[in-house]
């Protein structure tokens, strides 16, 4: 029972939520493209350029989010396996995200140094 | 910087950073330094990876960043699911430890030839 009404709230609350969405569509102005924007590209060239290299940075990439998943879901049980609190599997939890946060940054900071400025090669 | 080494590091690098995320005792000092490292290194690759996308449809890099970002990462979610009935099976601890040598596809694939025209910057 008490399982049933958990479950019944979450409902509730995306009801609610939905009801704010549809709101805000009706409220918020409508996005206008830009006059010189380029048509959007039909669905199948996009599913095309998964065939080429696109794909193979797509494989890598959900590659990275199951590990990033994996982690999130198995780590709080083998944390309770291990006999620890929830404490510190919360924190487990934490550091492993704020991991995430400074790996993000930091390649995000390298990225835009180094791979938007000219490079400079020797003659 | 070479693109290709720069992925496949970050792929390699970062299966025996999980590997002690999971396998040493939760909580413990060294597991949480470990779990930190997994962290830094898994999600270190997606600002290269969107660089990527972008450079390869740049008429629609919103478009490349979100299959990348959003589809991607929905396709790996939902093969959670099977590890999930595996973890069931085995125990969580085996079913982490079995994933992670799928990394390694990563890491080849940061070199497939299909990427050879993208392993430089584009700074055009």
């Amino acid at each position: 029972m008490e399982r049933f009404f958990a479950v019944a709230g979450a409902v509730t609350a995306m009801i609610g939520v939905i009801v704010v969405c549809g709101l805000l569509l009706k409220i918020l102005p409508a996005d206008r493209p830009h006059p010189d924007a380029a048509p959007p590209t039909p669905l199948m060239e996009l599913l095309r350029a998964l065939r080429g290299p696109l794909g193979v940075i797509f494989v890598i990439s959900a590659l990275s989010g199951f590990l990033q998943r994996l982690f999130l879901t198995l780590s709080p049980i083998i944390s309770s396996q291990d006999g620890v609190s929830e404490a510190i599997g919360a924190l487990v939890l934490t550091v492993y995200l704020a991991g995430q946060a400074i790996g993000t940054l930091v390649w995000g900071a390298y990225s835009r140094t180094a791979w938007t400025a000219p490079t400079s090669s020797p003659a | 910087m070479d693109r290709a080494y720069l992925l496949a590091g970050l792929t390699a690098l970062a299966l025996p950073a999980h590997l002690f995320a999971f396998w040493l005792p939760a909580g413990s000092l060294l597991m949480l330094l470990s779990a930190a490292v997994a962290g830094f290194l898994n999600l270190a690759l997606m600002p290269p990876v969107i660089v990527l996308a972008q450079e390869i449809l740049p008429e629609n890099k919103g478009v490349g960043s979100g299959i990348v970002m959003g589809l991607a990462w929905a396709v790996g979610s939902i093969a959670v699911i099977g590890f999930g009935f595996l973890g069931d099976g085995i125990g969580p601890r085996p079913a982490a430890i079995v994933s992670l040598p799928l990394l390694i596809i990563g890491t080849v694939l940061a070199f497939h030839p299909s990427l050879r025209l993208h392993r430089e910057p584009d700074h055009s």
